[in-house]
């Protein structure tokens, strides 16, 4: 535009050289500016044919017609044609854009530069006007307008996201609904602010919300999800992504960030995995009940028979129960109901152990003694399940461990054999490698599948179905939790159809070494 | 499992119970000597089918437990009716558990534990003659 303005000086100087009649040509043929001169007052008093097609009139239409005509009537009302004139004549320029009215009543919009014509003497000889159509790019740069108008709307009302701006330096510069809402701040509270405001100091001081924007800027955009502080010092758990914003030029003039509320959906996940958490422990405890209801009803029918049947005979035949029956009778029935006692306390303690409160009570023994006493113990079960028992024990280890435990977790091995093993050959092998002690229980039974390894160690699993095999389920689970309560650990190897050893490491521990450490273990 | 005759010349009533826990079986044996009954017992379903099979003794009727290790009620069952010697003996089913579905076992009758021995006796005396 500034090149088609033309000046007083600029047509003192090159109209003569290029003829009067040649400019006045160069200026007709200008179709895309109105350029028309006006005389003193105001009054057209040349037309080129730009002006005649952007305005609609002709040259004879307008030469001798005063200049407000284009004006609109309110403009016209108000003088403002008069008041343009008079700040060109005092200032030998005006500048404006504003709408201006075709022939048919059309409005336009219209860029106009009205320039003083004076002499050399400095005497007025009117005006050169020259006026563009801009009406496009105005249209343009309304929509634009507008639809950043929308956008920012649109922004602000978002209730779910916090969505803001911040300056290359990290500072805040917009604030949205969304971020009112989530951080509690007003937009005045936060304005010019670091983002640094939002998170916890400890993040601060390990740099984080300077790292985020760091990558953000080398990378485009940095994601994050973590804690981040609400207005009252109140913890969030925070969706973060960091945008930046680059001009056509390449260079960083902001950033984007959105964050996300998802505190409320953690909390929904926790309790989701608590309450899944407690129904797999209602589960296990009624898979529990059913399983020792079960076990408790063995020696219950036993004693309930061995009573009935006391009873029964008796009635039928009194004379026949002389002191020595009754007291086998009665002798047997108590077995039963001693049975049930043993089964409650140990459900008792598993219960106990299951709970953590597996108390250790120490004391020096050698091994190898206690687990020849242990099978003598497990005689009659060994004897009953047909098996033939090897034991292993070249040398004696003594070391300090709690030896009814220790016991239990070895019984609890060979009694499984006796169980899933019958008619076998069990070989039991004590032995000393440095530090520790093994015990190894190992059949020659049907083996455990690989698959089953692992879960035959846990509560109330075992590898082959209850169905056949009664028992808590518990002694494989209660041994480990022997072998760890020593700091030690259980495991099994197995090949199907050959047989298993199990494995129990202890350390082992000396009364003098308990004493050098201050410790004693559990 | 001594084998006696009785006064009147018939055979003296033979069972077989069936279970794993010494204690049930002994009870049982206790009362059905009682009344008369030569009681054979066996630990496990494999253990009834030696027995059954291995000697000349046919029992009148079977008592039998569902969970054992070896060989379960079930199994035994299975065997027992697709041999068409033992087939036809009356069994009774006494169980722990008392949703187990039995339909299948074709039994006389299912007694759920603890065993009502009088019912039990009455079972008997149903399909065995001569019980005192």
């Amino acid at each position: 535009m500034r090149e088609t303005t033309y000046t007083a000086g600029d047509t003192a100087t090159h109209a003569p050289a290029l003829g009067e009649a040649a400019f006045r040509v160069l200026v007709d043929n200008i179709r895309d500016y109105a350029v028309y001169m006006l005389d003193p007052q105001g009054v057209v008093v040349s037309w080129n044919s730009g002006a005649e097609r952007i305005k609609g009139y002709s040259a004879d239409e307008v030469i001798g017609q005063h200049f407000r005509m284009f004006y609109l009537l309110e403009e016209q009302d108000a003088g403002k044609p008069e008041q343009e004139l008079q700040m060109a004549r005092e200032s030998g320029r005006f500048e404006d854009e504003a709408w201006r009215l075709r022939k048919d009543g059309s409005r336009f919009r219209a860029y106009v530069v009205v320039t003083a014509l004076r002499n050399t003497a400095g005497e007025l000889l009117g005006f050169a006007k020259v006026t563009q159509d801009v009406t496009a790019r105005w249209q343009a740069e309304q929509e634009l307008r507008e639809s950043e108008k929308r956008f920012r709307l649109l922004v602000d009302q978002v209730r779910d996201y916090a969505i803001f701006l911040l300056s290359p330096d990290g500072r805040i510069t917009t604030w949205n609904r969304g971020a009112r809402r989530m951080k509690g701040y007003t937009a005045d509270e936060v304005s010019g602010r670091f983002l640094s405001l939002f998170y916890l100091p400890e993040d601060v001081a390990r740099g984080k919300p300077v790292r985020l924007l760091k990558q953000a800027a080398v990378e485009g955009v940095a994601h994050d999800v973590g804690w981040r502080l609400r207005k009252g010092g109140e913890r969030f758990w925070a969706d973060v992504t960091i945008t930046a914003l680059y001009d056509s030029a390449g260079k960083l003039y902001g950033y984007t960030k959105v964050v996300r509320d998802l505190t409320e959906q953690l909390e929904a996940e926790q309790l989701a995995r608590a309450y899944e958490a407690a129904r797999e422990a209602i589960k296990v405890r009624d898979e529990f009940l059913s399983i020792a209801s079960h076990e408790l009803r063995t020696p219950l029918t036993a004693l309930n028979l061995q009573l009935q049947g006391i009873k029964l005979l008796m009635e039928r035949n009194p004379a026949a129960w002389n002191p020595e029956r009754t007291g086998g009778a009665i002798g047997r029935a108590l077995e039963s109901a001693e049975r049930l006692s043993q089964l409650v306390d140990t459900l008792l303690d598993v219960s106990r152990i299951s709970a953590g409160r597996i108390e250790l009570k120490l004391s020096t023994f050698d091994l190898a003694t206690a687990v020849r006493e242990a099978i003598e113990r497990l005689a009659e079960l060994i004897r009953q399940a047909s098996c033939e028992v090897h034991i292993h024990a070249p040398e004696a280890i003594e070391g300090r461990w709690d030896r009814l435990r220790v016991e239990q977790a070895l019984m609890n091995l060979i009694s499984n054999a006796c169980k899933y093993a019958p008619n076998s050959r069990i070989d039991i092998r004590v032995e000393r490698d440095g530090e520790r002690a093994r015990l190894s229980v190992t059949d020659t039974g049907p083996g455990i599948a690989p698959e089953n390894l692992e879960q035959i160690f846990v509560r109330f699993e075992r590898a082959v179905s209850s169905q056949h095999y009664g028992g808590l389920g518990l002694g494989l689970f209660v041994t480990r939790q022997i072998a760890e309560a020593h700091g030690g650990r259980v495991w099994v190897e197995s090949t199907v159809g050959k047989g298993s050893t199990f494995t129990i490491e202890l350390p082992v521990v000396t009364a003098a070494d308990s004493a050098q450490n201050g410790d004693e273990v559990g | 499992m001594r084998r006696e005759e009785s006064i009147s010349g018939k055979r003296q009533p033979v069972v077989l119970v069936v279970d794993d826990d010494t204690a049930i079986r002994d009870a049982l044996a206790m009362v059905l000597e009682g009344h008369g009954i030569q009681c054979l017992e066996a630990g496990n379903g494999a253990h009834a089918l030696t027995l059954l099979r291995g000697q000349e003794i046919r029992p009148d009727m079977i008592v039998l437990d569902l969970m054992m290790p070896v060989m379960s009620g079930q199994q035994f069952r299975h065997v027992q009716l697709a041999d068409e010697r033992l087939a036809a003996i009356p069994t009774v089913v006494l169980t722990a558990v008392g949703d187990l579905p039995t339909a299948d076992l074709q039994v006389k009758h299912t007694l759920r534990k603890p065993v009502d021995l009088r019912g039990l006796l009455t079972l008997i005396r149903q399909h065995v003659a001569g019980v005192q």
